[in-house]
């Protein structure tokens, strides 16, 4: 094998995270294009530019392992095999959505994939998640449990009692915060001096901290991750510094504004996750957008729910 | 043992998935069950109730002992936004089978307003959630042998003054309560007292002394707030055309004025015969001397009944 053989080969390993990326990346391009149009009830927060996060996490997931995402959450059940076409009937709030239309944009969740999906109340996701951890551990069940959420998060009071919690329990759970500098329009700094991976430190999980716009970095750090998490049953926290290309909330027709510094925006933007190949993704490009395309053209073709399932799924019980 | 206790012994023992959560665990079940399942807490209520939320997703059947229900509004947001809403957003796809134990007032503590709280009301706006409110130590026990085994999040307000004068659990099984479906605590022809929690015991005492005057009062323990038994109420009111609901809890926007709405709604008795028996609006008072005047005792029960009977039109 000649040395140019031996660094292609080296880039085709990361082909797969590539492809992940652009699957996310043209979803949510699809679905910026659809709210647009009118077309999506509610809001939608869009991963574009955070996709190295998810694709290099969930690359590491095992059969045993359970997410737990946050309101942005497309990415995430993207990366874990979720079928796309259910999930922008979700999104259009249709009968065949993932929830059948009750849960919108912001909770896409999957039971087959082991996804429990996104949520709206910041910080609550990742209590459950060690909920979910400490259930492996009372079953005696391998796996791990990875948490999803923003630096936003860090602030609530839930999230620094559950770190506490689960390096005490030793709960096999992998905080992964994407670390995108704010929380919603305020910058993350004004408002708390401690970096994430140093709060998750100081109440005893172990941070490590990554590019989170290198998918392979980010690969990397969860490969070595994940397997302590499930073997050792004890938490690890990953910090993932990244960036919104499309900012933090996207509602009703128009883009809303850029609050974030021209040379801010622009510095991230030449660090986009998905400009450091150094192959061709041309080919996969296209297909990722074909798929989305025809995803979502599924999906505006599927009927509303009927109003008579409006109280289905509230309670399991019939009086 | 009292009956509680020996619900939740044999519930462990049946359902290796009941996972009890505390911030005080009883070394009897620690022996028995080991700290996996019977999990010490620290104390944070948010988050102890959200990874309850999160046992309960996983397929686990959390029992949270919350202490005081007091302590629930530093845990609103799992309670209302996470565990009663998770079945709804997935469509279905996740179930959270969680039962939160929870006391409110009663026992002679006068721990004070930030203790002492009656929010079954409140709780029951949240859709999807059963809030038991046990009449004495044994409803205390079936509702919680019910709760164990049911689909869905159940908080059961419990007052530690049912538990005062428990008898001993004489042995076999705890039977389970049914949720949704009154129980008629003493038989009656005149008045119908319904009364929730602490207030079925007052009413008990009430009727007691009513039967001296020659009233027959029928007591009506509603034992769920959420869902409410409509139909058990309405023929439990129509059987004697008068009505005094009461309720420990204040009266405005209280389970007292969905009772009274119900049966002047059904026309099962004239408005004038539906009266409510509630708490003063005010926070808990330290003072017994003022918590006597606050809460409705058999002597307001009584009185009121009293007053009722004596505007009842002629037969």
């Amino acid at each position: 094998m000649t040395l140019a053989d031996a660094a292609t080969a080296v880039q085709r390993r990361d082909l797969p995270l590539y492809e992940t990326m652009l699957r996310i990346r043209a979803f949510e391009e699809t679905a910026l294009e659809l709210q647009r149009r009118g077309e999506v009830p509610g809001a939608l927060h869009p991963a574009t530019g955070h996709e190295a996060i998810a694709a290099g996490v969930c690359a590491h997931l095992g059969p045993a392992d359970h997410v737990v995402s946050y309101y942005r959450c497309h990415g995430h059940a993207l990366a874990v095999g979720v079928d796309p076409a259910a999930m922008f009937a979700e999104l259009l709030g249709r009968a065949t959505g993932l929830n059948k239309g009750k849960g919108g944009s912001m909770h896409l969740a999957d039971r087959s994939h082991r996804f429990l999906g996104g949520n709206s109340i910041v910080g609550a996701n990742v209590g459950i998640a060690a909920g979910m951890a400490a259930a492996l551990r009372i079953r005696q069940e391998p796996g791990a449990v990875v948490v999803f959420f923003g630096d936003g998060a860090v602030g609530a009071g839930v999230v620094l009692e559950t770190l506490r919690i689960a390096a005490h329990q030793r709960l096999p759970l992998l905080f992964v915060c994407e670390n995108n500098g704010y929380q919603d329009r305020t910058r993350s700094e004004l408002v708390s001096g401690i970096a994430p991976g140093a709060v998750a430190a100081g109440l005893g999980v172990p941070s490590t901290s990554v590019d989170g716009n290198d998918a392979r970095a980010v690969a990397d750090a969860a490969g070595a991750l994940l397997p302590i998490v499930r073997e050792e049953r004890t938490a690890r926290f990953l910090d993932a510094a990244t960036y919104l290309r499309d900012f933090h909330c996207q509602f009703g027709p128009e883009p809303p504004g850029e609050y974030r510094p021209v040379d801010e925006v622009r510095r991230w933007r030449a660090r986009d996750p998905l400009s450091r190949a150094d192959f061709d993704l041309t080919e996969p490009r296209r297909r990722a957008v074909d798929e989305m395309r025809l995803a979502a053209a599924h999906a505006l073709a599927q009927p509303e729910p009927s109003v008579n399932t409006v109280d289905d799924d509230l309670t399991a019980a019939r009086w | 043992m009292i009956a509680l206790h020996a619900a939740l012994v044999q519930a462990l023992r049946r359902d290796p998935d009941l996972v009890y959560l505390c911030t005080w665990q009883p070394d009897l079940f620690v022996d028995e069950f080991g700290p996996e399942r019977i999990r010490s807490m620290p104390i944070a209520e948010n988050a102890t109730l959200d990874f309850a939320v999160g046992l309960a997703a996983a397929g686990l059947r959390p029992v949270v002992d919350l202490a005081r229900a007091a302590f629930l509004f530093t845990a609103m947001d799992p309670l209302v936004n996470q565990a009663t809403k998770l079945r709804y957003l997935t469509g279905g796809q996740y179930a959270v089978p969680l039962t939160v134990r929870a006391q409110t007032r009663g026992g002679g503590e006068s721990l004070g307003a930030q203790h002492e709280h009656l929010p079954y009301a409140m709780l029951a706006q949240v859709p999807g959630l059963v809030v038991a409110v046990p009449g004495s130590g044994a409803e205390a026990a079936g509702l919680l042998a019910t709760a164990m085994t049911h689909p869905d999040p159940v908080v059961i307000l419990e007052s530690p003054a049912l538990f005062t004068d428990e008898p001993h659990w004489a042995g076999g099984d705890v039977a389970g309560v049914p949720f949704g479906r009154v129980r008629i605590a003493r038989r009656g022809k005149d008045i119908t007292i319904v009364a929730i929690g602490l207030g079925v015991r007052h009413a008990l005492t009430a009727a007691d002394r009513l039967a001296e005057f020659g009233v027959s009062a029928m007591v009506v323990d509603v034992r769920t707030v959420a869902p409410l038994d409509i139909a058990g109420l309405a023929e439990s009111a129509a059987a004697t055309g008068s009505v005094l609901v009461v309720d420990e809890a204040i009266g405005p926007c209280s389970v007292a004025s969905e009772i009274v709405a119900n049966l002047a709604t059904a026309e099962v008795v004239r408005p004038r015969q539906a009266r409510r028996c509630t708490a003063l609006p005010v926070p808990s008072p330290f003072s017994p001397a003022l918590q006597r005047a606050v809460y409705p005792g058999p002597e307001s029960i009584e009185r009121q009944a009293l007053a009722l009977l004596g505007e009842r039109s002629p037969a």
